[in-house]
């Protein structure tokens, strides 16, 4: 009798590469990630954009403006702005950056799906995908700095409330980058033996 | 490369063609196209054998050793 990994194992779901497979499936979810993140980078981008905006005029006196909602609810908007900016600046770059790792894994999953997962390109988009995480938690660690300087500087800090997910060392996330930066190294491997491969006579 | 490969020689000297050599030795034209070219990576045992079989020669006939040739790195320290 078979147990459910041998089930899983024999199904067709389970083969890793080609039509039809693990692959293809996440290549399909990649492109419905891509969407949604998409969508996050524009809004984090208008935000952006019309927070600053709306920081500059409240500044200039042009618009008069209180917190309507939430714990600093009264209070001047201007004294959100240490924390703000900074944080919109990250989203803007984290959600850039996860549209590019996406559009790199699609890449390397389209090569999954025509059963040639050590094309010699896909050692480079892991490499662009380990650097491009690496940007991302720089910034979210100088976002984190920033935040905390600017509102010792300008601002009180009872008078603004962290957002949450921005400490500065997260050993997971870094984790992960080497993971990544580990298997894009036996991606360029691998594309190496193939091509030697296919070059012994 | 450092090694040179002189099938083109050794045929001539034979008067055979790739294609006569290909059908001899069971290698493909494109595989013998690799080796004569000099773009092969790495030459199998059985594969010298058959040529030197079929051409009657020796494997120094075919590989020759240019030190002053630049070598070309292929990533693993090897050539």
């Amino acid at each position: 009798m078979k147990t459910l990994d041998e089930n899983l194992l024999s199904s067709k779901l389970a083969k890793p590469f080609g039509q039809k497979s693990l692959s293809s499936g996440l290549a399909v979810a990649l492109k419905i990630a891509q969407v949604i993140i998409s969508a996050l980078f524009a809004i984090a981008a208008v935000a952006a954009v019309f927070t600053t905006t709306l920081f500059i005029l409240v500044a200039m006196h042009r618009v008069p403006a209180k917190v309507f909602n939430g714990p600093h609810r009264g209070d001047n908007i201007l004294s959100t702005w240490t924390v703000a900016i900074p944080y919109l600046v990250y989203a803007v770059v984290a959600t850039r950056g996860a549209l590019l790792i996406v559009r790199r894994l699609q890449s390397v999953f389209s090569s999954f799906v025509a059963n040639q997962p050590f094309a010699r390109d896909n050692a480079a988009h892991l490499r662009a995908i380990w650097l491009t995480l690496v940007v991302i938690e720089i910034t979210r660690i100088t976002a984190f700095i920033v935040m905390h300087g600017l509102t010792a500087a300008f601002a009180s800090a009872a008078s603004v409330t962290f957002p949450r997910g921005l400490d500065p060392i997260d050993p997971v996330r870094w984790f992960v980058i080497f993971v990544v930066l580990i298997l894009a190294e036996v991606f360029r491997q691998g594309a190496q033996l193939r091509e030697d491969s296919e070059l012994t006579v | 490369m450092t090694i040179r490969v002189s099938l083109d020689k050794v045929l001539a000297d034979r008067d055979m063609s790739l294609t006569a050599l290909s059908e001899r030795i069971g290698v493909t034209i494109a595989n013998l196209s690799i080796l004569k070219t000099g773009k092969a990576r790495a030459v199998r045992f059985s594969t010298l054998d058959a040529l030197c079989r079929a051409l009657e020669c020796q494997p120094g006939d075919i590989l020759s050793f240019d030190a002053g040739s630049v070598q070309t790195d292929t990533g693993d320290g090897t050539e």
